[in-house]
């Protein structure tokens, strides 16, 4: 990340002290890549929102966690990284139940998209992806998850790979190369000259 | 076919503009996270004392805590040599009344060596 600015140590300062005005700022600056890099994550808005909200309010709450201001945007992601990591872990109960009840129907392939992304394949999604920018948000949402995340955290808020490694608590040599396989897999997918 | 880098800050460009219908409701959320957060309801004292009190300091408060445990560990990990626990000696009042009667006792056949030393 480019270097902190002054006014923001303040604000994060203030926001220490529970002042309303100054998160109502701090979060502002950070909410939205925060909902998308929550909402590409787990491929469902009303999830996202959801788990947006709650990160949020755990900011607050755990502010006094925090232990260098201005390491505020890393470590407010890596609270929206855990939230999205406890969405996983009840998913994965919710769907074990489900498939224990629904035992007999053997349809659908244990390794193909997940059901949030089979839901979203209807046909008027799949005309819009055939667009560039569909066709690249269509792509990472194909990530493998590790990989996405990572991408995720560096394009939005170009986060440094060690801040990324703290928010995804993996070693920098490991996110340096998932973001070196993300780029590759989305390189060969797309041409730059619809983005540029 | 030209195969080159996606550049970063097209790529977020592309991935806010594609959420961007949720601006109001991510708006929303935070301020409901904030009113939950920030008013006084949901504003606990014990988390704000914890919080300025016990957190900065949690070593010195765990130090000590740790040296009261082994105290008291220690305490009652010791024998009871002298039997204190188990019946406290009598008071002062209880020993006087004693003594004070010892040649009482003494005219009644009662045994009051224990007291000797005060009937001299």
């Amino acid at each position: 990340m480019p270097p902190v600015a002054e006014s923001y140590l303040l604000l994060v300062q203030a926001a220490r002290k529970q002042d309303m005005g100054a998160w109502n700022r701090l979060l502002k600056q950070h909410e939205m890549p925060l909902f998308v890099y929550i909402a590409e994550l787990v491929q469902d808005r009303s999830a996202a929102l959801d788990l947006a909200q709650e990160t949020f309010a755990d900011a607050v709450r755990h502010i006094h966690t925090l232990r260098s201001d201005e390491k505020f945007a890393p470590w407010l992601f890596s609270i929206g990284h855990q939230q999205c990591i406890r969405h996983w872990r009840r998913k994965k109960r919710e769907n074990a139940i489900i498939d224990r009840e629904a035992a007999a129907d053997a349809a659908g392939g244990v390794d193909g998209p997940g059901p949030e992304a089979i839901e979203s394949e209807d046909p008027r999604t799949t005309l819009i992806k055939k667009e560039g920018e569909s066709e690249f948000l269509a792509q990472v949402g194909r990530l493998p998850e590790l990989q996405r995340e990572v991408f995720l955290l560096r394009t939005l808020e170009d986060f440094s790979l060690q801040e990324i490694a703290a928010i995804v608590d993996a070693p920098v040599g490991t996110v340096k190369s998932r973001l070196h396989h993300a780029t590759v897999s989305l390189r060969s997918m797309l041409r730059c000259s619809r983005f540029g | 076919m030209k195969m080159t880098c996606i550049p970063m800050k097209t790529a977020a460009a592309v991935l806010l503009a594609h959420h961007s219908q949720s601006a109001d409701a991510v708006e929303s959320a935070r301020r409901t996270a904030l009113l939950e957060s920030l008013s006084p309801s949901g504003f606990l004292w014990w988390r704000a004392l914890g919080a300025e009190l016990f957190s900065p300091h949690r070593v010195v408060w765990l130090g000590m805590g740790t040296v009261w445990v082994l105290i008291v560990a220690l305490h009652f990990s010791t024998p009871d040599a002298g039997g204190f626990r188990e019946s406290a000696p009598a008071g002062g009042q209880d020993s006087f009344a004693l003594i004070s009667n010892a040649p009482l006792l003494a005219q009644l056949g009662v045994k009051t060596d224990a007291y000797r030393f005060d009937s001299r």
